[in-house]
């Protein structure tokens, strides 16, 4: 059976990231790897064309070669084997895998803020705080999601942790609660 | 009819009073995929198995397998407005309906909500669809018994309170038609019954509401139903829903009978979530587990010892064979499940015996203990003598000269198989049940021919009803047979009033 994209991310990232803590480089493999998402993020069809049959094999190894050289040799290795084994499209799991795998080891926690109005980066300092107040973690990352029709307060969310206080959320309650039969 | 508006803000406010603002911690996942009634959700890491989970669009589903990557989520309810990429929220509690009194008289889905169209269910109990079946010391051996009303049944394979007794047949041999009997006669018994439709055509279960509400026994009937069109989990769920609402009463001291009609449906939509779950298909495609779900389901059926209050869960499982293959997988799984069953023949069916029970090979395993003595002593040779007139009817087929004693033998058996017939929803209360099986087995409906023996039957109960009330009192009462003296010279003064049609 054809394995899944999650299953293929932990296991690329496993070894990456095992490979690279041995090598006393994770902290840069980790930066170089967001670079590398960025382009993936950037060019969204490119994992999907050096992995499908689109372009012939000779046509793909130049575009590998355009992407390798700007990486250290550890992630031109590493990227060379992922093409090799035809997993360029998976290759934005196994960054995401790689950094859950980062962040376990460093304490760290990626927390996502959705809010109807941008906040200030004092705003988000005191969420990520009050965050690590009451849930385990050294130090917080928080992105700014803007998203109107929550119409107000906050969604946090850190991995399958969620705390809703938004206004929407709120509204639904009241609406279900009118909703019910009288007693 | 008019409101005043500050009624109306009145209560909103009332309704309102109860909303708390709080935030709560959620476990969330999100869907990788749905389809044919099955998720799949990434993350939800710390999800128990058979939790109960929220989609955003307010669907619920219950965790089915949980595997390295994903949880897989039976999905009860709408799943064609959930997308990929939606959240699933944990709600940390399994799987409930509500039970209790007011259920009573409804029909309703799987779910436990009302689908008769007669406003919602005032109660506030509930109780998880799956749960433990009572243990060893929770249990006493069967010993009361539960009449169906049937002859054939209450004279041959006799059920009790508290019994499992599978009713197995080809499609159209009267397999629903004795369930629906044995729920009509219940009137009166203190019982409580719950008629579990899995999979039956709509207008099927819409007739049989009609019967049983013309006929006042759906004022202690509650009617689970599970269409067809309904997604493949809900009929799944559908008999542990039933055996919840049933537990509730049967906990409480109280007498439940309760339906599977039919279980080899559900063990298809079984099979269909499981194929879909990936799930390693076996024999028959069925999954490794089929055995386990109905053994959990059928052992929920018990008689509570004393302490716990001696209530009792009757099951009546119905299966469905194909061409009367009684080897199939499902049927041998349920036929070692139960403590008997009720063979239906769709040949007896169609020569006119109805209800179309195989005799030699319908059995109670318990249900004897439950037969009142009355009803022993005049069903004991009942069984034989059906054995031995099917034995010697092919014999007779072949013209030759018979001596006294099998033609005698071949009237008896030719009898008995008329005695045993019952028209549809006329169940017969055990009384009068014991004095027709008396007269025949004392031999005093030798000399009535046989297109005769229904008016016999007929006018003999009127006779009774009206000249000897008291007999009939007395095995009501007592559940023995009357003084043998007066019973016989009864039967017998009816007997030599009895005009034969010429």
């Amino acid at each position: 059976m054809k394995l899944d994209k999650f299953t293929i991310g932990k296991r690329y990232a496993k070894a990456l990231f095992e490979y690279a803590t041995e090598q006393q480089s994770a902290d840069s493999i980790y930066s170089e790897l967001l670079t590398l998402r960025k382009v993936f993020v950037n060019c969204p069809d490119l994992g999907n064309i050096l992995s499908d049959s689109r372009l012939a094999l000779p046509d793909k190894r130049k575009l590998l070669v355009v992407i390798k050289p700007n990486f250290s040799q550890t992630l031109q290795d590493f990227l060379q084997i992922v093409f090799d084994y035809h997993r360029m499209n998976d290759i934005e799991f196994i960054i995401d895998e790689f950094e859950r795998l980062y962040d376990q080891a460093n304490g760290r926690v990626l927390i996502s803020v959705t809010t109807a109005v941008p906040m200030s980066d004092e705003q988000l300092k005191q969420v990520s705080a009050a965050y690590l107040v009451r849930f385990s973690g050294q130090s917080a990352s928080v992105t700014n999601v803007v998203d109107e029709s929550i119409k107000g307060g906050v969604i946090l969310q850190a991995q399958d942790r969620r705390i809703d206080g938004s206004v929407r959320t709120k509204l639904n309650r009241i609406r279900e609660l009118l909703a019910q039969p009288v007693k | 009819m008019s409101i005043k508006a500050e009624e109306i803000s009145a209560l909103i406010k009332q309704q309102l009073a109860n909303y708390q603002d709080q935030l709560k911690v959620e476990e969330v996942g999100t869907v990788t995929y749905v389809g044919d009634g099955i998720a799949r959700a990434h993350g939800l890491d710390n999800v128990m198995s058979s939790e109960l989970l929220e989609f955003s669009n307010g669907s619920y589903g219950i965790a089915q397998n949980l595997e390295t990557n994903d949880v897989g989520i039976i999905v009860l309810g709408k799943f064609d407005d959930i997308r990929e990429g939606d959240t699933v929220k944990r709600t940390g509690r399994i799987m409930e309906v509500p039970v209790g009194e007011a259920m009573i008289g409804r029909v309703v889905n799987p779910l436990g909500q009302p689908v008769d169209g007669n406003g919602p269910i005032k109660t506030d109990k509930t109780r998880p669809i799956e749960s433990p079946a009572p243990g060893v010391m929770q249990r006493q051996s069967v010993s009361q018994p539960l009449q169906t009303g049937l002859k054939a049944i209450d004279a041959l394979v006799p059920i009790g309170r508290g019994q499992r007794e599978l009713i197995i047949g080809d499609r159209k041999t009267g397999k629903t038609s004795i369930a629906i009997d044995t729920i009509l006669n219940q009137k009166g018994q203190n019982m409580i019954c719950i008629y579990v439709a899995i999979g039956q055509k709509e207008s099927t279960v819409r007739t049989q509401v009609e019967t049983l509400r013309r006929f006042g026994a759906l004022d202690y009937t509650i009617v689970v139903e599970a269409g067809p069109s309904e997604p493949a989990p809900l009929l799944y769920i559908a008999p542990y829903a039933g055996s919840a609402m049933g537990e509730e009463f049967m906990y409480r001291g109280k007498h439940v009978l309760i339906i599977f009609d039919d279980l080899s449906k559900q063990a298809a939509s079984y099979r269909e979530i499981s194929l879909l779950l990936r799930r390693p298909p076996g024999r028959e495609a069925y999954p490794g587990d089929i055995f386990y779900l109905h053994s959990r389901l059928l052992e929920r059926s018990a008689k509570l010892s004393d302490e716990l209050g001696a209530g009792s869960m009757t099951a009546l499982p119905i299966i469905e064979t194909q061409a009367g293959d009684n080897a199939a997988y499902i049927p041998t799984n349920v036929i070692s499940i139960t403590d008997g069953q009720i063979f239906l023949e769709s040949d007896l069916f169609y020569s006119g015996t109805r209800p179309a029970m195989d005799a030699g090979a319908s059995v109670s395993r318990v249900g004897g203990a439950a037969q009142i003595k009355a009803m022993k002593k005049v069903a004991g040779t009942l069984r034989v003598d059906l054995a031995s007139y099917r034995e010697l009817e092919s014999f007779a087929q072949f013209g030759s000269d018979l001596d006294e004693a099998t033609q005698a033998k071949l009237n008896r058996g030719r009898r008995t198989v008329e005695v045993l017939k019952q028209p549809l929803h006329q169940p017969l209360p055990a009384e009068k049940q014991v004095i027709i099986l008396y007269a025949l087995t004392k031999g005093y409906l030798d000399s009535v021919p046989v297109d005769d023996i229904l008016r016999y039957q007929n006018e003999m109960f009127d006779y009774f009803e009206s000249s000897h009330a008291d007999l009939l009192e007395t095995i009501r009462t007592t559940g023995n047979l009357p003084d043998d003296e007066k019973l016989s010279a009864a039967v017998k003064a009816f007997s030599d009033g009895f005009v034969a049609n010429k």
